[in-house]
C-alpha cells in the first residue's frame, strides 16, 4: 500500500447512545468515495490499472455508481472497474484480492475504495481509499488474513444495520470468541495484541485480545477495516502488527508489515465536528430540467464530474462546458485540448435565494467564484450557511448530488468550505469521535 | 433603417391580474386598442403580417406557442404571423423584426402584439418554472431573481451602491405608476417599505421586484412614407440594436451590468445618430431595482458605478434631467413578459406625441429610448430609439 486517502463528513449527530458522523443531504456513498479517491490520488503519481469499489449496500452494485466514481476520480474508461458489496469486511476481501493481483504481476496498481454512507444507527459515514502498487519504495505491506465465525442466531440485519435480538452480552462474547480464533489462526496466541480493532463489539474484542483501549476505532462500516489497517500501520513503522475487524457473526485478523522509512499513510481525520441537533435529511430534491436518464448526462458526465474545460489550440482560451463550446469565441478556431479547471477559488459574487420553485426547499445559496486559474464557475453551495459566504471568501468545488430523481441521481460540482476549514484547521484527533456517549 | 418605419397606432390593456381574461382576449383587446389609436383609422385588411411576442408558451403555459395563436385571436386566420420568443426582450425584438420586415420592403403595414398570462398558474409554478429551464446543472434552480441578483450584489460590493438607493428606484416607479391608469400598482411606497418587505433573493426584497402580471400591448408599424395615411403625428423608429453576451454566468466578462445592453444601445444610438444626452425619456428594463441602476450605466445615462447616485439625485424622476420609466416601469406598471417591450413603446409613443397626461415628460429633442435585457441567463438585450421627427 503506497498511498491512502480518506473523507469524513463534517457533521455529527447523536443516535441513541452513539455519536456518529453523518453525511450532508447531498452526500452519499458515491460522493464520499469520490472524495476519498481524489484525496488518495493527490499522493500518488503513477498509473492506476484497476479500480475496486466496496459498498455497504448491495443496491449500489449494478447502478452507475462505480462509473461515476471512476469518471470523477479522473480515471479513464480503460481502467478495469470492479465492485463488491456485502458486510463491513468487504474492503478486506478486496484488499486481499488486490494484493494477489499485484503480487502475481497481473496488474501494476489497484485503487481500492471502501465507502460507507452511514445509514445505520451506529455507523459513521466516511470513505477510505488505498493504492496498492508494485513498488520497491518503503510501504505498508498487508499480509495474511484469517477469519473465524460461527452460527449466531439472534443477529438480525435490516435497513438500520445489524442488531442482536438477545442479550447484548451474548454478542460481546460471541464476537470476542471469533476474534480470538481468527488471531490464533493467524499468529501464535502469545503474539502481540492487535494494534487496531474495529467493528461490532470492538471494545469487548480489545479486552479479550489484550489490546489497549486506544486500539478501538470507531465503527465506520465498510470503511472501518481499511482505516484500521492504516492506523495500525502508521503506529508500527519498521515492524509488524495485527488488525482485527468484526461483524456480528465473523471476525478477520490481518497481519501487516511496515517497511522502515514508510511515511504514515493514515489520512488526516477530522477534529471535533459541529454537532447538529437533528440528522440532516434533505435527500429529496426536485427533478432537473432533464432527467438523469437523458443522453445529455452521458455526453456531459466527463466535463461535469471532472470539471474539465477545453483549451483552444490556437489561442489558449479556455471554454466550458466543452460539449457546448466547439468553436473558440476568442480566435474562432476549432481545435481544443481538454483542460481541467481549478477546484479552488474565491467568491466573486453570490446570492441567497429564499423564493424557490416548488420542490427546491426554503433557501439556496448560489456562488460565482473566481477560480485560481482565472476561470469562473457558478454553483450552489453545500454545507455552508449564509453567514459563511461573503465576497472574497475561499471556496472549493467538490462533487455532490443535485437530485435523486426517482433513483436516477445526478452529480456535479458544488461549492464547499475549503478543506482546512472543514477539518478543524488540520487537527488529527482521530479519537474525538467518541462512541457510547453516556 | 433610421426613420424608414413609423409607428402609427399603439395600445395596451391594463396590466395586472386578469383572472377574467384569457391570453387571446388580452391580445385582441390590445390589438383593438392599437387600431383604435390610429388617428385616421385603419382597415384590418391593410395589415399584411403579424409578429407575436409570448414567453410562457415556452415555459409550460397553456398557450400554443404559435403564430397561429395570434392570427386567430385577432380574427385574421391566414395572416402570416411569426411567434417570437427571446426571453424578456421578446416584445421589443418583435418590434425590431417587424420593423425590419417593413424596412426591407416585404410588407407595408404590420402589427406587433405582445401578450402574456403569468397569473394563469400559481406563483411558484409560473415564471419560477424557469428553475427547470436550461442546463440542468449550470442553470440549476435559476429564477428571475437569481439571474439578476448576482450582478446587483457585485455592484454594491464594487461601487458601494446601497440597498436604500435600490429602494429609491421602486419608490420612483410606484410614484409614476400611480399616474398611469394601465399600471398594476396604484399606491405610493417609501424606502422603508421596500427595505422591510420580505427578502426574495439577496439583495432583492419583494418590493425590489416586479410583480407577476397578465397583459398585452400592440403597435401598428408601417412604411414611413405612407404614415401620413394613418396619422399626422407618427413616431419613427430611429434606431434598433440587439446584442447577446456570455450565456452562462462564468462566460460573462463583467458582473456589474450587462455587456449586451452596452452593445445593443451603442448599435441603436449609432443607427439613430444620437447619444444618450439627446434623450428626453427612457423606458428601461427595471425587473428589479438593481437592474435599473446598472442599466443607467450601461445605457450611458451616467458613469460606471454612479447609478446609485443618479437615482438618489432625482435626475431620473418625471421632472428630472432624464426621466426614466415614466410609465411606472416593470416594477409598478407590471411585467407580462411578452407584452413588456411592446408596452414600453406604447408609453413612449404617447410621450413623444405629448399625450401622456399627468406623467408627460418635457420634450427637448423628441427622442426616447426603450430597453429590455434578459433571456433566462440575461444574455440578450434589445434597445430601440424612437423619434418624433
Amino acid at each position: 500500500m503506497v498511498a491512502a486517502g480518506s473523507y469524513t463528513p463534517s457533521f455529527s449527530v447523536r443516535r441513541g447512545r452513539h455519536r456518529v458522523l453523518v453525511a450532508n443531504g447531498d452526500e452519499d456513498a458515491v460522493t464520499l468515495a469520490i472524495e476519498a479517491a481524489q484525496d488518495c490520488l493527490t499522493r500518488y503519481e503513477g498509473p492506476v490499472d484497476e479500480l475496486h469499489l466496496a459498498f455497504a449496500r448491495p443496491e449500489l452494485v449494478n447502478g452507475p455508481q462505480a462509473e461515476i466514481v471512476r469518471e470523477a476520480a479522473g480515471l479513464d474508461a480503460g481502467v478495469t472497474v470492479s465492485v463488491s458489496a456485502g458486510d463491513s469486511l468487504a474492503g478486506l476481501a478486496a484488499l486481499a484480492a488486490a494484493m494477489n493481483a499485484v503480487q502475481a504481476g497481473r496488474v501494476r496498481s489497484v485503487l481500492l475504495v471502501a465507502t460507507e454512507s452511514g445509514d445505520s444507527e451506529r455507523v459513521s459515514a466516511g470513505a477510505v481509499a488505498v493504492l496498492v502498487a508494485d513498488s520497491d519504495a518503503p510501504a505498508l505491506r498487508p499480509g495474511a488474513q484469517r477469519s473465524a465465525g460461527d452460527v449466531v442466531y439472534g443477529n438480525w440485519t435490516d435497513g438500520d444495520g445489524v442488531r442482536h435480538l438477545g442479550d447484548g452480552r451474548y454478542l460481546d462474547r460471541y464476537v470476542a470468541d471469533h476474534a480470538k480464533a481468527a488471531l490464533a489462526a493467524l499468529i501464535a496466541m502469545d503474539g502481540p495484541p492487535p494494534a487496531a480493532v474495529t467493528g461490532v463489539a470492538a471494545a469487548a474484542v480489545a479486552t479479550a485480545c489484550g489490546s489497549d483501549r486506544s486500539a478501538v476505532l470507531p465503527d465506520r462500516g465498510v470503511a472501518g477495516p481499511l482505516l484500521a489497517v492504516l492506523a495500525a500501520g502508521s503506529a508500527a513503522t519498521g515492524s509488524a502488527a495485527t488488525v482485527v475487524a468484526t461483524t456480528a457473526s465473523r471476525a478477520v485478523a490481518l497481519s501487516i508489515e511496515v517497511d522502515a522509512g514508510t511515511r504514515p499513510l493514515l489520512p488526516t481525520l477530522p477534529g471535533p465536528v459541529p454537532e447538529l441537533p437533528e440528522p440532516i435529511d434533505v435527500r429529496s430534491s426536485p427533478p432537473l430540467s432533464l432527467p438523469g436518464s437523458s443522453p445529455f448526462f452521458r455526453r456531459s458526465a466527463r466535463e461535469l464530474l471532472r470539471l474539465e474545460g477545453a483549451r483552444c489550440d490556437g489561442c489558449g482560451h479556455v471554454v466550458f462546458p466543452p460539449s457546448q463550446r466547439t468553436i473558440c469565441p476568442s480566435c474562432h478556431g476549432y481545435g481544443f485540448t481538454p483542460a481541467p479547471l481549478s477546484r479552488t477559488g474565491r467568491v466573486y459574487t453570490f446570492i441567497v435565494n429564499r423564493f424557490l420553485p416548488t420542490g427546491f426547499g426554503d433557501q439556496m445559496i448560489l456562488v460565482l467564484a473566481e477560480l485560481d486559474d482565472g476561470s469562473r464557475y457558478w454553483a450552489p453551495t453545500s454545507g455552508m450557511g449564509p453567514d459563511e459566504v461573503e465576497i472574497g471568501a475561499a471556496v472549493e468545488l467538490r462533487v455532490r448530488r443535485f437530485t435523486d430523481d426517482g433513483g436516477a441521481p445526478v452529480y456535479a460540482m458544488k461549492f464547499v468550505p475549503p478543506r482546512t476549514a472543514r477539518d478543524g484547521a488540520g487537527s488529527t484527533g482521530a479519537t474525538t469521535e467518541s462512541r457510547n456517549v453516556a | 433603417m433610421r426613420n424608414k418605419v413609423a409607428i402609427v397606432g399603439a395600445g395596451m390593456t391594463p396590466f395586472g391580474e386578469h383572472f377574467d381574461r384569457g391570453l387571446e382576449q388580452l391580445a385582441a383587446d390590445a390589438y383593438r386598442t392599437a387600431l383604435a389609436g390610429v388617428d385616421k383609422g385603419i382597415d384590418p385588411a391593410d395589415i399584411e403580417a403579424g409578429f407575436f411576442a409570448n414567453v410562457m408558451g415556452s415555459l409550460g403555459g397553456n398557450e400554443i406557442p404559435s403564430g397561429a395563436t395570434l392570427a386567430n385571436a385577432i380574427g385574421l386566420p391566414g395572416l402570416p404571423v411569426s411567434r417570437i420568443e427571446n426571453g424578456c426582450p421578446s416584445g421589443s425584438d418583435s418590434i425590431r423584426i417587424g420593423a425590419m420586415a417593413v424596412a426591407s420592403g416585404v410588407h407595408d403595414v404590420v402589427v406587433v402584439v405582445g401578450a402574456e398570462k403569468l397569473r394563469e398558474r400559481p406563483t411558484k409554478e409560473s415564471l419560477l418554472e424557469s428553475g427547470r429551464v436550461g442546463h440542468p446543472i449550470l442553470s440549476y434552480a435559476n429564477t428571475a431573481a437569481t439571474i439578476f441578483a448576482p450582478q446587483a450584489a457585485r455592484h454594491m460590493h464594487e461601487y458601494g451602491t446601497t440597498r436604500e438607493q435600490l429602494a429609491m428606484v421602486a419608490v420612483k416607479a410606484w410614484d409614476n405608476a400611480s399616474l398611469n391608469p394601465n399600471a398594476q400598482r396604484q399606491a405610493s411606497i417609501t424606502v422603508d417599505d421596500v427595505l422591510n418587505s420580505p427578502m426574495v433573493c439577496s439583495p432583492f426584497t419583494v418590493l425590489d421586484s416586479c410583480p407577476q402580471s397578465d397583459g398585452a400591448a400592440a403597435v401598428v408599424l408601417c412604411r414611413a412614407d405612407i404614415a401620413h395615411r394613418f396619422t399626422d403625428s407618427p413616431v419613427y423608429i430611429a434606431g434598433v440594436g440587439l446584442a447577446t453576451e456570455g450565456l452562462y454566468y462564468h462566460e460573462k466578462t463583467r458582473m456589474t451590468g450587462w455587456d449586451c445592453t452596452r452593445l445593443a444601445s451603442s448599435r441603436a444610438y449609432e443607427m439613430a445618430g444620437i447619444t444618450a444626452q439627446d434623450l428626453d425619456a427612457v423606458e428601461l428594463h427595471d425587473c428589479f431595482t438593481g437592474t435599473e441602476i446598472m442599466t443607467y450605466e450601461d445605457l450611458g445615462l451616467c458613469e460606471e458605478g454612479a447609478g446609485g447616485k443618479l437615482v438618489e439625485s432625482g435626475d431620473t424622476t418625471l421632472r428630472g434631467r432624464i426621466p426614466v420609466n415614466p410609465s411606472g416601469g416593470l416594477l409598478a406598471k407590471g411585467h407580462p413578459v411578452g407584452a413588456t417591450g411592446v408596452a414600453q413603446v406604447v408609453e413612449l409613443f404617447g410621450q413623444l406625441r405629448e399625450q401622456a397626461g399627468a406623467r408627460q415628460v418635457s420634450l427637448r429633442n423628441g427622442k426616447a429610448l426603450q430597453h429590455n435585457v434578459g433571456g433566462y441567463s440575461v444574455g440578450i438585450s434589445v434597445v430601440t430609439v424612437l423619434s418624433r421627427d
